[in-house]
């Protein structure tokens, strides 16, 4: 009799541990589609206030950030190799990784800008598929891009701080692997080609080309 | 009889033919008057047409240089001045006026100039010839076959901020001359003409932005702020930006008037106003109280700073991370700026777990990200940001879920 009370126990528990992976699988799967959306909608909001033309601005500084509600963004990075087109917070929290990446620290104009993302499809969760030699583009929210090149792929440990800002790296895109327990880095280099003060931002021609924006 | 009346017939219609003539002639020309008696046209010969392109009247120059016109040769014309439309405009939708030459008013003539533009787009019709005009305003045709030619001239730009444009309109090639001496009129085949012309002023766009250097201070904004547009130094609007108009504002006006911007205080921040081309960037960059408890913090991943780490916190670059600001004193204060490395997440995990918290099984995961992943410091070690969904349990849940089933139905079949 006691056999059978344990032995029900433990089909019951072994039931209880298929259906929590079943939610976790499905909770998963709803956060992602939910921050993909989230980021959609403050690219959106983000394109607005960014000027038809290319203005001139205070390029020694931090980079200026524009309000969406109540979130602070600094600009976009554009993936053309993965149709990656986000709109990036002015920093990291949980919270903010929700919508969109963050930057995690450092500016384009000092040519140490670092961005995390969280690793959702539609985030940064395609990051370990760029290659050598692949583009990404950084737009401030004066309209002006940046272009970049992927230089250097690595795989740092979650420990890894001073490894992550350690190089004279002009950019750094870094994401978590899929277990969490790293993070996929790319580091880029600036290729010195900037949009022109006055001309049509890039940015406008990326949302064309970007498969990742919702039409 | 018959004779007679054909020969009536044809006087009359030569008298329309001419009248008809004369009616551009008299409409579009300014050398022109009605005929007396008209001789035959020698249509073995060329022409010429000069157009000129004046400025209004009220306008500082006189004549307009660069500006393009073209030609199209409409309708031919034989001794007689009857005009034959061409046989690439003899189209209803070409021109719409079966018997050119039955037209007899300016309103009719007006009339067909909408329908051949139309015309000539729809069916890429190429010009007789195109032409820019010189510094005197004169565009010069010549070696032009006879006949009726619609003119059309673009608007042209210029930079005393006006925008110049031009009437399309028809001329008659000869066109008459009266020579009082023999009262008679004499075809002209070296005509000159002049589109009627107006201008208009060109505006000029311009915008504000709103920018904030705010960064950890974001619920200290104000949901709107207030923002006086002064047109040569006189307030010309006041206008309030918020969400609603995505922190941006555009205005036009004509071109030759000094704009300038200001914003009301802010409480907490200081405004600095940057001009570029026509936009002006208004960055209201925030001053922390001069000594603060703790920053404002929404979401908790801000406010940690330097120390709640102890001596294992990595400090990097912390020069860099001092910003300097000027307080409403003009004092100068120093504040730490908020590290975004440091991430102490308690308080975000904390509401991570609350919002969960309302969906049950998510609760549990938000816990377990609490002690697995978002908890920034492991023995005094720190962590970069987790960037990863909540995967590493599955296949511990799917595996121990078939081992305990197992082990259950074993334990069963035991028994």
């Amino acid at each position: 009799m006691k056999k059978k009370v344990i032995s029900t126990v433990l089909i019951i528990l072994g039931l209880l541990c298929i259906a929590c992976a079943g939610a976790l699988v499905y909770h998963n799967y709803a956060e992602d589609a939910e921050a993909g959306a989230a980021s959609d909608e403050a690219f959106s909001c983000v394109l607005e206030q960014i000027p038809d033309t290319v203005l001139e601005g205070d390029e020694t500084g931090d980079m200026m950030a524009v309000d969406v509600d109540g979130r602070s963004f600094i600009g976009t990075v554009y993936v053309p190799s993965l149709g990656l087109l986000l709109p990036i917070q002015s920093e990291w929290s949980s919270d903010n990784a929700k919508v969109s990446v963050c930057r995690y620290k450092g500016s384009v104009y000092t040519n140490d800008l670092i961005v995390a993302g969280h690793n959702y499809s539609e985030h940064f969760g395609t990051l370990n598929q760029l290659l050598t030699g692949d583009s990404v583009v950084v737009t401030d929210m004066n309209g002006k891009s940046f272009y970049y090149e992927v230089v250097n792929i690595e795989t740092l440990g979650s420990y890894d701080l001073e490894e992550m800002e350690a190089g004279e790296w002009d950019l750094t895109l870094f994401t978590c692997t899929v277990g969490g327990a790293s993070r996929v880095t790319v580091r880029c280099e600036a290729t010195g080609e900037t949009s022109k003060v006055g001309d049509v931002p890039d940015i406008q021609k990326a949302v064309e080309e970007s498969e990742h924006v919702r039409k | 009889m018959k004779t007679v009346k054909k020969f009536f017939d044809k006087k009359i219609s030569r008298i329309l033919i001419m009248l008809a003539a004369f009616m551009i002639a008299a409409m579009y020309m300014p050398v022109s008057s009605l005929a007396a008696s008209v001789s035959k046209i020698d249509t073995s010969r060329k022409a010429t047409l000069t157009v000129t392109h004046y400025a209004p009247e009220e306008a500082d120059i006189e004549t307009l240089s660069g500006v393009t016109s073209r030609i199209y040769r409409v309708a031919s014309v034989d001794e007689n001045g009857l005009y034959t439309i061409l046989d690439k405009f003899n189209d209803e939708t070409g021109f719409p006026i079966g018997d050119i030459n039955s037209v007899s008013s300016q309103e009719q003539w007006d009339n067909c100039i909408s329908p051949i533009m139309k015309y000539i787009n729809d069916n890429g019709i190429e010009p007789e010839a195109t032409g820019l005009s010189d510094s005197e305003g004169k565009t010069y045709y010549t070696d032009l076959e006879l006949g009726i030619y619609l003119v059309l001239s673009d608007s042209i730009a210029k930079d005393d901020g006006y925008t110049y444009s031009f009437i399309d309109f028809f001329v008659a090639i000869p066109g008459n001359e009266y020579d009082e001496s023999t009262d008679t009129y004499n075809w002209v085949y070296d005509v000159a003409a002049s589109p009627k012309k107006s201008r208009a002023v060109d505006p000029e766009e311009h915008q504000v932005y709103k920018r904030w250097d705010d960064t950890g201070y974001e619920s200290e904004r104000p949901d709107a702020v207030t923002v006086y547009i002064y047109k040569d130094g006189v307030q010309e609007e006041e206008i309030s930006l918020s969400t609603d108009n995505n922190w941006q504002y555009s205005w036009s006006c004509e071109k030759g008037h000094i704009w300038s911007v200001s914003e009301a205080d802010v409480d907490g921040y200081t405004a600095s106003i940057t001009e570029s081309g026509t936009a002006f960037i208004i960055v209201n960059t925030y001053n922390p109280p001069e000594n603060p408890s703790s920053p404002p913090d929404d979401d908790g991943d801000n406010g940690g700073g330097d120390n709640d780490g102890g001596e294992e916190v990595e400090t990097p670059d912390d020069d860099e991370d001092v910003d300097i600001v000027e307080n409403d004193d003009n004092e100068t204060v120093e504040q730490d700026d908020i590290d975004n490395n440091e991430l102490d997440n308690s308080e975000d995990v904390d509401n991570t777990e609350s919002e969960d918290s309302e969906g049950g099984l998510p609760a549990v995961l938000g816990a377990i990200r609490k002690l697995i992943t978002d908890g920034p410091a492991v023995l005094g070690a720190r962590r970069l940001p987790q960037t990863g969904q909540l995967w590493w349990p599955l296949p511990i849940l799917v595996i121990g879920g078939i081992l305990l089933i197992g082990f259950g139905i074993r334990l069963r079949k035991k028994q």
